[in-house]
């Protein structure tokens, strides 16, 4: 078979910068051979400019991840590619669940009684008299018995109405950071990383953290981690918008805006750090990111593209 | 008009070649139809009708009438393949974030540069075999020495050395040539 054949570039040079490449890549090379390959380097520019490229090759490889490189690239696009992404998508499931069994563990179960996808949102009637609405990519553990009522926010967000019956204890509310109890109010708790958002809207709720009491009554917003200081602002009716599939900005950073619609969305929205600051009010529909981004466009200096179907880019626009 | 090929972005009287707004009026509301039952999605079929004739301007390719209907075909073929593949990398991309604590979840900006680089690897091991692949892999992303691939996809060290020259020489071949 001719070297073209089997794929060899056709400059000697390069051939044999890559003979030597694959020499000492191999772990086995000796002091004698690093030092041959050396003084090749040294014989001639050329062969240092060769050897600089094959350098250039294997720096970007090393940008990827490995464990993606090895589910994405390992097989051709087939059957084993196929197989390969399930295989992924197992541990996936796996991954995920242990991480939320560390963070609940050890006296929460792991799985969620109820939960929505990305991009979905859910109202259920869990009993008489008690309705949670479930925001995008949100999960909750339910503990309905006899008179007890209970809900773990395991992730996301959530809207809960609650009225008092008698005979049954007030709504218990599980946000990882802090116990909620509820007799009747209109409420929305949200639980990311770093801590939980508690908003009143009619009625009162009561916050128990670090062994203390701290009421919060309608027009008031809790926010609280595990430590620290409890801070308290107004509430804002309009952060509900997400029930009726909107969003209302008032003044927030283009790149807060983005990262609150992405949340509603599989897929990546990238700001470009140029135009992350840009300011932006309005009311905008919550599931189409695209027509709410380029919505923009008439007001602000920005463009936003489409790469694929999962990625939306929002740049400077071009003069 | 001594030659019968001419680009096809020249508006053009001879009727061998077709100039290409005659070409867009004639051949998009097929291939749009035919990219429309492939892909599934209006919108994505539109764009890649779209691309279609955005190619064959750009490459100053000589459209002859009688065989406009398979260049286009073969042109918009190459573009579902690639929008596939795109895709199905996305696809991967997200499934390997998900798989992250969300306290470890890279910037925005590396998810697109490490995105960007998946997608370059991709195209620069296109055609390998898959234990060449494999190997590269193993090698330059976990930092295997030769005498553990060879252990991992059960082959000889000599092939775990030939598929190393092998992969790099069409790294090479797709990177700068």
């Amino acid at each position: 078979m001719s070297d073209a054949a089997r794929g060899m570039p056709p400059d000697p040079v390069v051939r044999q910068a890559i003979a030597w490449w694959a020499k000492l890549q191999s772990g086995l090379a000796n002091a004698h051979e690093r030092e041959s390959c050396a003084a090749w380097l040294q014989a001639d520019a050329s062969h240092q400019q060769a050897w600089d490229r094959l350098q250039v090759i294997g720096r970007d490889a090393r940008r990827v991840p490995a464990a993606l490189a090895h589910a994405a690239l390992n097989a051709p696009p087939s059957r084993a590619r196929r197989t390969a992404l399930r295989g992924l998508l197992a541990f996936t499931g796996l991954a995920a669940t242990g991480w939320a069994g560390y963070q609940h563990a050890p006296w929460q179960r792991l799985a969620a009684d109820l939960s929505t996808e990305v991009g979905e949102r859910r109202t259920v009637a869990l009993a008489d008299g008690l309705n949670i609405t479930l925001n995008s990519d949100s999960a909750v553990r339910l503990h309905l018995s006899g008179n007890v009522r209970g809900i773990d926010l395991l992730r996301g967000e959530m809207l809960v109405n609650t009225e008092s019956r008698p005979g049954i204890g007030a709504l218990r509310v599980d946000t990882g950071y802090g116990e909620l109890r509820a007799e009747r109010a209109r409420f929305d708790v949200r639980r990311t990383g770093e801590g939980s958002r508690l908003g009143v809207y009619e009625g009162s709720v009561a916050l128990w953290r670090d062994g203390v009491w701290t009421h919060a009554a309608a027009g008031e917003r809790l926010g609280f981690a595990a430590g620290g200081q409890i801070d308290r602002h107004a509430a804002d009716p309009d952060r509900l918008a997400w029930v009726d599939g909107l969003v209302v900005a008032k003044d927030w950073r283009l790149d807060y805006f983005a990262q609150y619609l992405a949340r509603q969305r599989v897929g990546l929205i990238r700001v470009d750090p140029a135009v992350a600051a840009l300011r932006l009010s309005g009311v905008f529909p919550l599931d189409d990111a695209e027509r709410a981004l380029k919505a923009l466009e008439p007001a602000l200096p920005i463009s936003v593209t489409r790469h694929t179907q999962y990625w939306l880019q929002v740049g400077p626009r071009q003069a | 008009m001594s030659s019968p090929y001419l680009p096809a972005s020249i508006p053009c009287a001879d009727t061998a070649v077709a100039p290409v707004d005659g070409l867009y009026r004639e051949h998009r509301p097929w291939l749009f139809g035919w990219l429309r039952r492939k892909l599934g999605c209006e919108h994505r079929a539109e764009d890649l009708a779209q691309d279609v004739f955005v190619r064959v301007i750009q490459g100053r390719k000589v459209v002859r009438v009688n065989e406009a209907r398979a260049l286009l075909t073969t042109i918009a073929k190459g573009l579902v393949v690639d929008h596939q593949r795109h895709a199905a990398l996305e696809y991967s991309y997200l499934a390997y974030l998900a798989t992250l604590p969300e306290a470890y979840a890279p910037s925005p900006e590396t998810q697109a540069e490490q995105l960007q680089s998946l997608m370059q690897l991709d195209r620069l091991l296109d055609g390998l075999p898959p234990k060449a692949r494999s190997a590269f892999l193993l090698s330059q992303l976990d930092g295997l020495t030769y005498p553990e691939i060879a252990r991992r996809l059960g082959v000889s060290l000599s092939s775990v050395q030939q598929y190393m020259v092998r992969a790099m020489s069409a790294c090479y071949a797709a990177f700068y040539e």
